[in-house]
């Protein structure tokens, strides 16, 4: 099995994603995970950061200094948020996330499904659904697990309904 | 009013389910402040806005959104 390139994690992502005995799968289907600064502020719990941790030691996950442009993108989109009724708003930590994500990696976070307005924002991205994605790069003989995994994740995850999916940026 | 009309179809539907299969009388028990929250994470699914509302981290609060039944909807 070969290792996508990257991907970003939001806050909430990460502590939900903590709790799935299976949590390490992630890293079969990514080189790194990129943590951003402001994300990795958040996490608190034992459990999370006890994870977190002995991800960053092993490079499976990576702390993520955003470029300054970033920042300012993840600015104009906070503020977006709040002009646009039909996008719901969002903080500085997941704004951050959407603008890494729309440049370079595969975006894991919550909120992550299909509202147009997302759609205006990742206008040549393909949707794919979470479940699939994972078979998609993991090995053919896991995928009976897989499909287990993606019903598993709707209640090992603590009442997640309806994984839908991530989003898949074109590369630059 | 035109807000509401051009708010995303899956943003309403998520509102229900939330609504739907929250443990209300849990969430009437809780403190103002954290009863509150609650309510407003039915209504519009921010749990960064909604962690600040009760005054706890996102990780807390979410712990308190599985106690109350209140789903995440993705």
């Amino acid at each position: 099995m070969s290792h996508s390139a990257f991907a970003v994690a939001d806050t909430c992502f990460l502590i939900d994603w903590a709790r799935y005995r299976h949590r390490d799968i992630l890293f079969q289907v990514f080189r790194t995970v990129f943590v951003p600064e402001d994300v990795l502020n958040e996490i608190r719990s034992e459990n999370t950061v006890t994870w977190v941790a002995d991800a960053l030691a092993h490079d499976k996950l990576s702390l993520y200094t955003p470029l300054a442009d970033e920042v300012e993108e993840a600015r104009r989109l906070v503020e977006e948020s709040r002009l646009n009724s039909r996008m719901p708003a969002v903080d500085l930590p997941e704004a951050l996330c959407l603008a890494i994500g729309r440049r370079r990696a595969i975006l894991f976070s919550r909120r992550i499904g299909g509202p147009s307005w997302l759609r205006e924002l990742f206008p040549n991205t393909r949707r794919c659904r979470f479940g699939e994605r994972l078979k998609y790069w993991l090995k053919p003989s896991a995928e009976d697990s897989l499909s287990q995994t993606a019903v598993i994740l709707g209640g090992v995850l603590g009442n997640i309904v309806r994984i839908r999916c991530i989003y898949s940026p074109r590369s630059i | 009013m035109q807000g509401i009309l051009e708010e995303d179809w899956e943003e309403r539907e998520a509102r229900e389910v939330r609504r739907s299969m929250a443990d209300w009388s849990f969430i009437e028990k809780q403190p103002p402040r954290i009863r509150e929250a609650l309510k407003y994470y039915i209504e519009k699914g921010d749990i960064r806005r909604a962690a600040r509302l009760a005054g706890m981290g996102i990780e807390e609060f979410r712990e308190l959104l599985r106690k109350a039944h209140i789903p995440v909807v993705l």
